[in-house]
C-alpha cells in the first residue's frame, strides 16, 4: 500500500488504537479467512475505499485494516465459510488486490 | 492541476489534457492486448468437458507477469486448489476487466490535440478508479515500481532512460488519486 503524498497518518483519529477489534473467537467455528497483502502499487486511499465498498465496512475499520496491511504486510480482513471467503478474495481480485484464501 | 472534480448534481467532472489522453489511450490499448486472449477457447478445456460449463478463458498467469499479478493465486499453499478457482472465477473477471478498459477507451477522443471532457455517476467514477488501478498495476509491474518510486523518480532527469515510464505512471497515479479524493468526499 503506499500514499502518494508519502508520510502515513491524516489525523489522530486513523491510528490502528483498535487493532485488536478483529475477532478471532469466531476462527474456531469459521476457520475460513481471507487475507490482503501488502503491494507497493495500491494506493492507501484506494484500499481504504475497496474495504468500504466491497464489505460495507465503516472508514475507520476499513483504514485500521488497511494500515494493518501497510506496516504488517498483511491483514485478515474477512472470516467466514471457505465459500464466502472465495467470493470475497474474487471480489478483491477484481478491485486489483492481492487477496487470497486461507484456513486458520 | 486537479483532474477530476465533484459537480453540484451530484456529478463527477474529469478533465484530461491532450497529453493524458494519449498516455491513457497508450497503456489502456496494452493492458488489453495482454487481457485479451490469442486463440478462440481451448476445445480440451478440462472444466468444460467435466462440466459441460463453457466459462471465458481465465487467463494464464504464468504468459505475462501482468497477468500474475493482476489474477493472483487465490491460494498461497495449495496450488491445486488454487488452479481450481482460477478456472472458475477468473476467467471472468479478465472479461469484466476488459470491458472497463474498453469502456474507458471509447470515452477517449481519437483526435491528438483533443482534450477529453469526461461526467461520470457514482458507478461510472466507480469504473475509473477501477481501471485506472489496474493500468497502474500493469504498468507497475512492468516496470518493477518499488515503494520508493516517488523519490526515485524525482531523482531522475528526463534523458534517463525509464524516466518517461515512472512519469506515466505518476501521472495516473495522481488522476487515480484526485478521483479517489472526489468519491470520498461524496
Amino acid at each position: 500500500v503506499t500514499d502518494r503524498q508519502g508520510g502515513g497518518g491524516r489525523g489522530g483519529t486513523l491510528v490502528p488504537e483498535r487493532a485488536d477489534e478483529l475477532d478471532t473467537s469466531s476462527l474456531e467455528q469459521r476457520p475460513w479467512v481471507t487475507i490482503v497483502w501488502d503491494d507497493p502499487v495500491n494506493l492507501m486511499t484506494y484500499v481504504t475505499h475497496v474495504f468500504q465498498t466491497v464489505f460495507g465496512y465503516s472508514r475507520e475499520k476499513a483504514t485500521t485494516l488497511m494500515l494493518q496491511v501497510h506496516h504488517q504486510g498483511r491483514a485478515a480482513v474477512s472470516t467466514g465459510t471457505r465459500e464466502e471467503m472465495e467470493r470475497d478474495v474474487a471480489r478483491l481480485h477484481a478491485a486489483g488486490l492481492w487477496a487470497t484464501v486461507q484456513q486458520d | 492541476m486537479r483532474n477530476f472534480r465533484r459537480t453540484g448534481s451530484g456529478l463527477i467532472t474529469g478533465r484530461l489534457s491532450p497529453p493524458e489522453v494519449a498516455v491513457l489511450r497508450t497503456v489502456i490499448d496494452e493492458v488489453l492486448e495482454i487481457l485479451t486472449p490469442d486463440a478462440a477457447p481451448d476445445e480440451t478445456d478440462p472444466l468444460a468437458a467435466m462440466t459441460g460449463m463453457h466459462l471465458p478463458p481465465a487467463p494464464d498467469p504464468s504468459a505475462h507477469p501482468v497477468l500474475s499479478r493482476l489474477f493472483p493465486a487465490a491460494y498461497r499453499e495449495d496450488p491445486a486448489a488454487a488452479e481450481a478457482f482460477r478456472l472458475l472465477a477468473h476467467g471472468e473477471l479478465a472479461a469484466a476487466k476488459r470491458e472497463t478498459l474498453t469502456t474507458m477507451r471509447a470515452a477517449l477522443p481519437e483526435d491528438p490535440e483533443s482534450r477529453a471532457e469526461l461526467r461520470l455517476d457514482g458507478p461510472g467514477a466507480e469504473l475509473w478508479m477501477r481501471g485506472l488501478n489496474d493500468l497502474r498495476l500493469a504498468l507497475g509491474t512492468s516496470i518493477g515500481i518499488g515503494p520508493d518510486w516517488e523519490e526515485q523518480l524525482a531523482g531522475m532527469s528526463e534523458d534517463d532512460p525509464g524516466w518517461f515510464a515512472i512519469a506515466v505512471y505518476d501521472r495516473l497515479t495522481a488522476l487515480q488519486s484526485s478521483l479517489i479524493d472526489c468519491l470520498d468526499r461524496g
